[in-house]
């Protein structure tokens, strides 16, 4: 059996990767509200305690003295600094401003060597508090990064500007911080000491986050759930699409363009939310959440007539005797792309009217997945694009739609509906509610028109925009969705509702004076919002549904009635955002980046291994240097260092040769084992002792003759394989 | 509770980090906050890279320890208490995220085990038995740990080993507790030669012849005392030795372990104990009867009956050693002794140590500080289990197997002039 030696697996439960975790937790919290000095004070107190508290852990005092002994000195320590600030400096020494900066520092000082007690008391009387120092490591970057929350990737500023000039995806410098914050925090959790042993699970763990940051944008970077009142989207085929065509036989899965999408099975008996009907909500509020779910890059300054781009997605205009369902017949689908441009463009019929619409190039970047592609009205191509970041955007395709650049008053007097329709179809979207009250209030409306305008299509449906404006009032919150016909209970019932019921009232009662109507869901986009700029960030709060009446000879044109609202009105999109994220959807090359001639460029692999092994033969270097000075150190040195500095020479002899003193041994046993190697050694080992135990010890004379003694029967003993350790740079770190 | 721990690996901070990232995830995508929801799949991919490694780790031992088991052998007298390698060499996988700390013990029999560097680069088994055992398999249970405290991974092997373990004599020595015990008719002063000498003293009576009054004591202290006759260190009586296996019974066994071995009794006491009725009288029979006790310590004192009854052992004197624990073994015991009370001398065994009563400490002490759990008894506990063996009228002491005291208890106080120390 082998000799046992004594125990050398590393100390357990270090302080010292705790210590240092809590120290960058403290610089990280007190950085954004505090000076550098009052930081460094936080920091140093906050090690301090690390090391007080591991100490205390280890005393028979009880947890929760020492837990409230710290939270009350905590408390006073704060009354004590409020106390101070009242104070003036005194006698005038230091300035106002002195006096205050080590207040604080003062106050940090003691603050963190508190907080530092309980980080390291308590995982060790609790284990399950443990990844406590990793929760203040989060939350120190969470506080510092905090602004980009909600989608807003291009804060805060210095992280989205930093993005912005160096070309790089800010989402991936945000998401690089949550894993390098995840990082240090787990060093906190080290239960075993040692540099080497720290260096290596450092090793590991940086690997693991690379690989998580590398697998993280496959995942979706904005693939985040958030509400969808109008079930536009489709999040991991839970919600959205349930079946993209009931009949027809397209439906099962689509080729994207990053791949497969999921448009869902089944769903035939699905109530509510798919793309065969709109749902009613009593609650359609996003929590003021406005989460960007596309960009629409416009590549002509084209502005439609009524000032609001339509992304229209959907259209529904089957009336089934209770609600407005969609429709599958032939031209119910006129406007409408059913389906992402896989292979090559998807066109549709273009609509009448050249005359009043005007082309316009338009490319689409999907942040979220979407059961079939929102399309700027009227679109008549759609075909896929190239997607510039796929971590960033879930599906890119461009398309042509012929905007209506026609003002409202340009289209009085033209006819309702189409000559081209058939008959079912016609009647299909003249279909309203057996309730009379409908036909009643259309014609009250009608009748408030000029005498002039009561048969005008147009006409009917600006009186009846006009009508639910003025005697409705728009909240997102009501309680109209257990009606059995909501539209009427809004209508008819309180008049407080969204979208949803106002584009059905729009439908209905346009419906009910004879003008073809529908209603539509997709995004709309106020064009005010747009600025100068070309890009149009497209946001979870933009879902809308909106009406749609048929005019020949003008097509499909929105009415939206925009009653007083009762909530809050929605915030403008961030310009910078929409700015960056427009750059982002181009895909072009970042033209400010480019105007930098100083602009940092990532390194090459090349240039990262030849920097790694000019530092590897630096270290090389320095190493062997260090070796052979402390080889050569006992042949100069004074006679009463010479001891000393001979036997260092030969404790690194000997770590050459694989005998290396274990903790806790004491120089004499290490000496006396050492004397199989090299019996030259045990003189020189007794020196040092000596000389430690007495100063007035007369020094050992013919040190340096000893040392070459000590190498020589290492010589002797190893043959070339001693010669061959002097290439091993850093074994004499070993010695002890 | 160990089954439940053993077959849900997670430890209470992985948990605590693996819901705890879970929910940052979450929440981090809800709020779309980059920095929580990366913090939070890095919790979570941690857990799962840590979990995996522990786990290929915990394979890697399980076989290279059964492997290694091979090479291994069992432990002969090995010793309480006292570390003792065993010989089993054990490649540890180091791998960064694996701990080297790895949780090591003896399940049968019971020991604590570590294990340490070798030489080799290996580690070596040291193990510590934690009471008297005999057995003919060893099982081993470790655990294999990750470096941050996140899994814990068991494994356990079996290996046919014969194992005895025989109790540890603390700081008693045979000879001291004899020299002690010496005075009345049981054990012979082990000084003494076999004849029998005049080496005792006790009070002047009348009637005690003058040439027995020792003269130079007078001298000095101004009392009268007399040389007394010492039975001698053979004799003619063969002395029964007897434990009382039960609830901490290691100081009694080790008790009897120091009175066989240093002769005391002389050559030709027996041994007999719970589960060995028939007295023994070598050595060998006596170390496995007294390792193989552990496993009857329910019996308690049941085979001191049939171990009087042998036809050889009928007058000869019994020496008992009992825990100071007081069992359900001490009626029967007390009962037995009652019968003839003069051929009994009752050795009461604890463990001495300094504790502190809890009355001894205010309220406020014990609120702010935890009390500190040292195994062992008070000695004022051990001399109240003593006195109350008083009552049956044979001779009592308590020993201390720890100090390495005895003290005969007279009259149920003790009797400080007869405390030995051997320590």
């Amino acid at each position: 059996m082998s000799q046992l030696v004594r125990r050398d697996l590393g100390r357990p439960d270090p302080v010292w990767p705790l210590a240092l975790v809590a120290a960058a937790a403290a610089v990280g919290l007190a950085q954004p509200f505090s000076t550098p000095l009052v930081v460094a004070a936080a920091a140093l107190g906050t090690v301090a305690g690390c090391f007080g508290g591991a100490r205390l852990a280890r005393t028979p005092l009880r947890g929760w003295v020492v837990v409230a002994g710290a939270i009350l000195a905590l408390g006073l320590v704060f009354a004590a600094s409020r106390g101070a600030s009242a104070l003036r400096p005194p006698f005038g020494l230091v300035s106002a401003e002195s006096w205050a900066h080590g207040r604080d520092a003062a106050t940090l000082l003691v603050a963190g060597a508190l907080i530092g007690t309980l980080l390291a008391f308590l995982p060790r009387r609790a284990r399950f508090l443990r990844p406590l120092p990793l929760v203040l490591v989060v939350l120190a970057a969470i506080v510092h990064l905090w602004p980009h929350r909600g989608g807003a990737i291009n804060r805060p500023l210095i992280v989205g500007d930093l993005a912005y000039l160096h070309g790089m995806h800010p989402a991936f410098l945000l998401g690089l911080a949550g894993a390098l914050a995840g990082l240090i925090g787990s060093l906190a959790l080290l239960r075993e000491g040692g540099v080497r042993r720290a260096l290596a699970v450092g090793a590991v763990l940086g690997l693991t986050a690379a690989g998580l940051l590398a697998a993280y944008p496959s995942l979706g970077v904005f693939s985040f759930s958030d509400t969808d009142p109008l079930s536009l989207t489709s999040e991991d085929g839970e919600r959205g699409p349930r079946r993209a065509r009931s009949a027809g036989g397209e439906g099962g899965r689509e080729d994207g363009q990053q791949g497969l999408r999921l448009v869902g099975p089944g769903g035939e008996g699905r109530a509510e939310g798919g793309p065969d009907q709109i749902p009613f909500r009593d609650d359609y509020s996003s929590d003021g959440q406005q989460v960007p779910v596309a960009v629409a890059v416009l590549h002509d300054d084209v502005e439609p007539g009524n000032g609001v781009y339509y992304f229209r997605q959907v259209a529904f205009s089957n009336w089934n005797g209770r609600r407005l369902v969609r429709s599958y017949r032939e031209r119910a689908g006129e406007g409408i792309f059913t389906r992402f441009p896989a292979g090559g463009p998807i066109t549709a019929t273009p609509p009448p009217g050249r005359a009043l619409r005007r082309d316009l190039p338009v490319s689409m970047a999907l942040l979220r997945d979407h059961y079939q592609p929102p399309v700027l009205v009227d679109g008549v191509e759609i075909a896929p694009s190239p997607n510039p970041d796929p971590s960033m955007f879930r599906r890119t395709y461009s398309s042509v739609s012929s905007v209506l650049i026609a003002s409202p008053q340009d289209l009085f007097g033209y006819r309702a509906g189409s000559p081209a329709w058939s008959a079912p179809y016609r009647r299909e979207l003249l279909e309203a509610p057996s309730d009379p009250r409908y036909a009643s209030l259309a014609q009250e409306i009608r009748g408030s028109l000029r005498r002039a305008y009561r048969n005008d299509p147009w006409a009917k449906a600006l009186g009846i925009a006009y009508w639910l404006e003025t005697n409705t009032r728009y909240s997102q919150r009501s309680k109209h969705a257990t009606a059995t016909d909501p539209t009427a209970s809004f209508l008819f019932g309180s008049r407080v509702g969204y979208c949803v019921h106002l584009a059905h009232a729009v439908t209905y009662l346009a419906r009910s004076l004879g003008v073809p109507a529908r209603v539509a869901a997709g995004y709309a986009y106020v064009a005010e919002h747009r600025g100068d700029g070309s890009a149009l960030l497209i946001r979870s709060g933009d879902a809308h549904a909106w009406s749609e009446v048929y005019l020949e000879g003008v097509g499909w044109v929105a009415v939206d009635p925009s009653p007083p609202t009762l909530d809050p009105m929605a915030p403008a999109p961030d310009m910078d955002l929409q700015s960056l994220l427009g750059e982002l959807a181009r895909g072009g090359n970042n033209p400010i980046a480019e105007s930098m001639p100083d602009a940092w460029q990532p390194p090459t692999w090349r240039e990262i291994l030849r920097a790694l092994a000019l530092l590897a033969l630096s270290a090389w270097i320095v190493g062997v240097a260090t070796k052979l000075w402390r080889a050569l150190a006992p042949r100069f040195a004074r006679p009463a260092s010479a001891a000393r500095l001979a036997h260092r020479a030969s404790l690194d002899r000997l770590v050459e040769a694989g005998v290396v003193r274990e903790f806790g041994e004491s120089r004499e046993a290490f000496a006396a084992r050492a004397a199989a190697f090299a019996p030259s050694f045990a003189p020189l080992s007794d020196a040092v002792v000596r000389t430690r135990l007495a100063r007035s010890a007369r020094p050992l004379e013919r040190a340096a003759e000893l040392a070459d003694s000590v190498r020589r029967e290492l010589v002797a003993r190893r043959g070339a394989r001693a010669w061959l350790a002097y290439l091993s740079p850093f074994d004499w770190t070993r010695s002890r | 509770m160990r089954s439940i721990a053993d077959r849900f690996p997670l430890t209470a901070s992985g948990v605590v980090l693996a819901v705890g990232s879970a929910a940052a995830l979450v929440a981090g995508r809800r709020s779309l906050d980059l920095v929580l929801s990366l913090a939070g799949a890095w919790g979570l991919a941690l857990v799962i890279v840590s979990g995996a490694s522990t786990a290929l780790a915990a394979l890697v031992v399980g076989i290279r320890l059964r492997r290694a088991l091979h090479d291994a052998f069992g432990l002969d007298a090995a010793t309480v208490d006292r570390r003792v390698p065993t010989g089993l060499g054990l490649r540890w996988p180091i791998w960064p995220l694996v701990s080297r700390h790895p949780e090591w013990r003896w399940l049968a029999p019971e020991s604590t085990a570590e294990l340490e560097r070798r030489a080799d680069g290996s580690l070596g088994e040291m193990v510590r038995p934690t009471h008297r055992a005999e057995a003919l398999e060893i099982v081993r249970r470790g655990v294999v740990t990750d470096a941050l405290g996140l899994w814990r991974f068991p494994i356990r092997a079996q290996q046919a080993a014969r194992t005895l373990v025989l109790p540890d004599t603390g700081a008693l020595s045979g000879v001291d507790l004899a020299e002690c015990l010496a005075s009345g008719d049981v054990i012979a002063h082990p000084h003494g030669p076999a004849e029998g000498d005049r080496v005792d003293s006790r009070p002047y009576t009348r009637s005690d012849p003058a040439r027995m009054i020792l003269w130079k004591v007078y001298a000095r202290h101004r009392e009268l005392l007399v040389r007394t006759p010492e039975p001698a260190r053979s004799p003619i009586h063969r002395p029964l030795l007897y434990l009382v296996a039960g609830e901490e019974d290691e100081p009694a066994a080790g008790t009897v372990r120091a009175l066989w071995e240093s002769g005391a009794l002389g050559g030709g006491a027996r041994f007999a104990t719970a589960g060995t009725p028939v007295p023994v009288d070598g050595d060998d029979e006596f170390r496995h009867a007294l390792a193989r006790s552990y496993a009857q310590r329910e019996r308690g004192a049941a085979d001191l009956a049939a171990a009087l009854a042998e036809p050889d052992v009928h007058d000869d004197p019994v020496v008992v050693a009992c825990p100071a624990r007081s069992g359900p073994w001490r009626d029967d015991l007390a009962a037995i002794v009652a019968q003839r009370p003069e051929r009994f001398l009752i050795l009461v065994c604890g463990d001495v140590v300094p504790v502190r009563r809890r009355t001894d400490a205010s309220r406020v002490r014990r609120w702010v500080f935890r009390e500190r759990r040292i195994g062992g008894t008070a000695w004022d506990d051990v001399l109240a289990a003593a006195s109350a063996f008083r009552t049956t009228g044979a001779r009592v002491a308590a020993v201390d197997r720890r100090g390495g005291r005895l003290l005969v208890v007279e009259g149920g106080v003790a009797d400080g002039s007869q405390m030995a120390t051997s320590a």
